[in-house]
């Protein structure tokens, strides 16, 4: 294990020391815009908690619950992405195929590749909730101490969700041999749907927003003391942690023992079944008894519409067909529609008692809407370029050029973001009673969104190629992937701060000649902003692609 | 059919090619020999357009590979030194989505995409994936590919690799029939066996630099040898060093 571990130590330092100066100038800049971005998380999350603690009479219980439900949140989705990323790192990643011929015995790879899983599947949530635990400290004054032992409870806590995410796909790979991913896609739906039915059901935040429609105070209060999930690691955790922000030392030894105890029975039960069940998995994983479907010569993209022109069908059909049979596309398939479900039920729950509350949630829809569709295109059209991998030298030596590349992956993105866009603006339109301004806004804000965020996906994924990645995630994960949804994140803030000036002037004027002025300013901005947006990454993105050394 | 003028490609501080002076005719087959890392695959790259050269031209069918890429490209056909290929598609999908790009008839690929693959025994594979596909049955389906458009000039890196002697003897074969029509075959191969037999004239790059070109016979004599083009070979590159390590192995 110890060699092993080391091995993973040289890659980082010959990543370091062997990299070229233009590489580590680029490490330095991502890590000062990741950093950037982690205080703008950490401004808003103190503001926001500020704004909680000083509620009269429940403001430390609401801290509390709050807590809770980031934990509750976090526990449910490093278990789901330790699933999806174990398949790739026990099952089908590269150099297994070397170790499991060295003397290596099965447990010792199997709790390595378990570490890793680990370490893949948690460290974007870890980092996500950083910046909520240091504002979290701050609005409860605490010092030094809290950090500490929030450093120290974070690993049994993602190491127990970890754990529980591994052994899923262990038991799945037992259950369906060979390669079965459809079923094993299934049973993973399964376990979206019901994480998410959990989430809705325990955490219930449309609860919180609703105070007035109690009885009593006492009864509210009684709602915000009732624990969330008391049997999941992240209500000790919650615990552990409130405790000792509102000296319950107790409280804290009890729940934190708890969680260090639970990670350790969690370890050893893996390591048990690791060590009987890892070996036969791995074997069956291998086994590969997919057919293609026996399509007549010449019918293979025949549905792709003529006008596309042969060169663009042959890509978008190549790229349909292997988004159909990649397994790990399913998976982000299953993520954007429990993300996409989540958002409309949270949407269907929000109490809008009045006119202006109606407003203002319909418009600051379309800025969520836009979020959904940044990680969409994260998810799709980010990492088309990537997914070519190592087969990239098949359009490279043919006689097109890279624009045309580039065109054919916009065209196989925009087309169903678009159609999500619409679809969800539409559903989400209904639901929340909008009236016809805000409506149409909203439709035609989509629609381009939807056009600008699937050419800085192809622009972004050209700019930060990763044809060596194993699978669709770590192209995701890469410091490209977080670049441009960074980059997305502010697009869609732009429009919408934008859009907030129309809206004004619509609800203050009616769109009057005196607000002409304001107006035009803000369709230029816009299309300004959409502009560069789209075509920027695009031309730096081909730019790379021609330069890159193959 | 293929020249190139002071082709030179620098990574950093390596120097991969060397200012490379070729000139091949139309209808020969150049081999291409040289130790591991001697720049045989960038060469490769340079002359098929995947990479950009540092300095110098080249130039394929007449058109200059930078300048003209895409009616260079239409005109050559690369087999790279390993066959990837998109493993989720089928055999079939594979050449059809190929001879799309190169905008081949859809008749005359109904036509040939059957013929190509049951010449290279894969006819019973044509609708299952990739994936399922062995490095050989992978490298004949990239063979398959390149030959769907009919190429003037072939471009193969390592083309025998994986190959069992039946296919590996249908490949020289194709190679030969191609090559009495006219179409230049630029190859690189180990298999010195397979140079010997099958190329014209051959070249040996050593660090980057050509350092010898001729028919077998020539270097041959240049390398004042009188046996296989192995020797030959060894005593042009000192590969022969070896012979003093094989006691360490005793």
């Amino acid at each position: 294990m110890r060699l092993l571990l080391w091995v993973q130590v040289l890659k980082f330092k010959n990543w370091v020391t062997r990299g070229s100066a233009g590489e580590r100038m680029k490490a330095v800049a991502f890590a000062f815009l990741g950093l950037l971005f982690l205080a703008g998380l950490h401004w808003g999350f103190l503001r926001f908690l500020t704004v909680i603690r000083d509620v009269e009479l429940v403001g430390d219980l609401l801290l509390m619950k709050i807590l809770a439900m980031a934990f509750m949140t976090s526990f449910l989705m490093i278990i789901f992405s330790s699933t999806i990323t174990s398949f790739s790192t026990l099952f089908f990643s590269r150099d297994l195929s070397m170790l499991v011929h060295t003397p290596l015995p099965s447990r010792t790879l199997f709790a390595f590749k378990s570490l890793e899983t680990m370490v893949f599947s948690s460290w974007m949530m870890g980092l996500a909730l950083l910046p909520f635990l240091a504002a979290y400290g701050q609005v409860t004054h605490q010092g030094a101490v809290f950090y500490v032992l929030l450093s120290v409870l974070i690993i049994p806590f993602v190491w127990i969700a970890s754990g529980l995410g591994i052994a899923l796909s262990l038991l799945l790979m037992l259950l369906f041999p060979a390669r079965r991913v459809r079923e094993v896609m299934l049973v993973v739906a399964l376990v979206i749907g019901t994480g998410l039915f959990l989430w809705v059901r325990w955490l219930a935040p449309s609860q919180f927003l609703r105070a007035d429609t109690m009885e009593f105070v006492i009864q509210y209060i009684a709602l915000l003391q009732a624990p969330t999930a008391p049997y999941l690691p992240s209500y000790w955790f919650a615990q552990a942690l409130g405790g000792f922000a509102f000296g319950h030392t107790a409280q804290t030894i009890r729940f934190g023992g708890l969680l260090i105890a639970t990670a350790m029975a969690v370890w050893g039960g893996l390591l048990l079944c690791g060590e009987k069940f890892y070996y036969g998995g791995w074997t069956s994983a291998q086994e590969s008894g997919r057919r293609g479907r026996r399509r007549p010569l010449g019918k293979e993209w025949r549905w792709i519409p003529s006008f596309f022109g042969v060169r663009f069908r042959a890509i978008l059909g190549k790229d349909l067909a292997v988004f159909r049979r990649d397994s790990n596309q399913w998976s982000q398939l299953l993520m954007l529609v429990s993300l996409i479900a989540i958002y409309l039920i949270s949407i269907r729950k929000l109490p809008l008692d009045t006119p202006y509350l109606r407003a203002l949630i319909s418009f600051l829809n379309i800025g969520m809407v836009g979020f959904v569709l940044a990680s969409v295109a994260l998810r799709f059209v980010f990492p088309a370029v990537s997914l070519e991998g190592k087969s990239w030298w098949a359009l490279r030596s043919a006689p097109l050029g890279l624009w045309e590349i580039l065109w054919g992956k916009f065209l196989g993105g925009v087309v169903p973001i678009a159609f999500v866009g619409v679809a969800l603006v539409w559903i989400s339109n209904a639901f929340l009673g909008v009236d016809s301004f805000v409506t149409r806004l909203s439709n035609v804000t989509v629609f381009v969104m939807a056009i600008t965020l699937s050419g800085m996906g192809v622009g972004f994924g050209a700019l930060f190629p990763r044809f060596g990645m194993e699978n669709v995630a770590q192209i995701q994960t890469s410091p490209g992937g977080i670049l441009f949804m960074v980059t997305a994140l502010f697009y869609v803030g732009a429009t919408v701060a934008l859009e907030a000036i129309l809206m004004k002037t619509y609800y203050l004027t009616g769109f009057s000649f005196v607000a002409r002025q304001e107006t035009l300013f803000v369709f230029g901005a816009l299309a300004l902003l959409n502009g560069v947006a789209f075509a920027v990454p695009l031309v730096l993105g081909k730019s790379t692609l021609d330069r890159a050394d193959l | 059919m293929i020249k190139t003028q002071g082709l030179m490609k620098k990574f950093q501080s390596v120097l991969a090619v060397d200012r490379l002076d070729l000139d091949i005719p139309p209808g020969e087959i150049f081999g291409f020999l040289g130790p591991n890392g001697a720049g045989k695959t960038t060469t490769v790259k340079l002359m098929t357009g995947l990479l950009r050269p540092t300095a110098g031209r080249a130039w394929v069918a007449g058109f200059d590979v930078q300048a003209e890429p895409r009616k260079a490209k239409k005109m050559m056909g690369l087999v790279p030194d390993q066959p990837y290929v998109y493993p989720h598609l089928t055999g079939n999908e594979f050449l059809r989505f190929i001879a799309d790009l190169y905008e081949v008839e859809l008749s005359y690929q109904k036509k040939k995409i059957p013929e190509l693959l049951e010449m290279f025994e894969l006819g019973e594979m044509g609708s299952e994936l990739v994936e399922t596909y062995s490095h050989g049955m992978r490298q004949k389906l990239v063979l398959a590919g390149v030959l769907l458009h009919q190429p003037k000039v072939l471009f193969l890196d390592e083309p025998m690799v994986g190959l069992d002697p039946k296919s590996a003897r249908l490949v020289k074969d194709v190679f030969r029939r191609l090559s009495e029509t006219g179409v230049t075959l630029f190859m690189c191969t180990h298999v010195l066996e397979i140079a010997e037999r099958l190329c014209h004239r051959v070249g040996i790059v050593q660090q980057g630099r050509m350092t010898r070109v001729g028919t077998v016979a020539e270097l041959r004599s240049q390398a004042a040898q009188s046996g296989s083009l192995e020797d030959v070979f060894l005593a042009l590159t000192g590969g022969d060093q070896y012979r003093d390590l094989l006691k360490y192995l005793a």
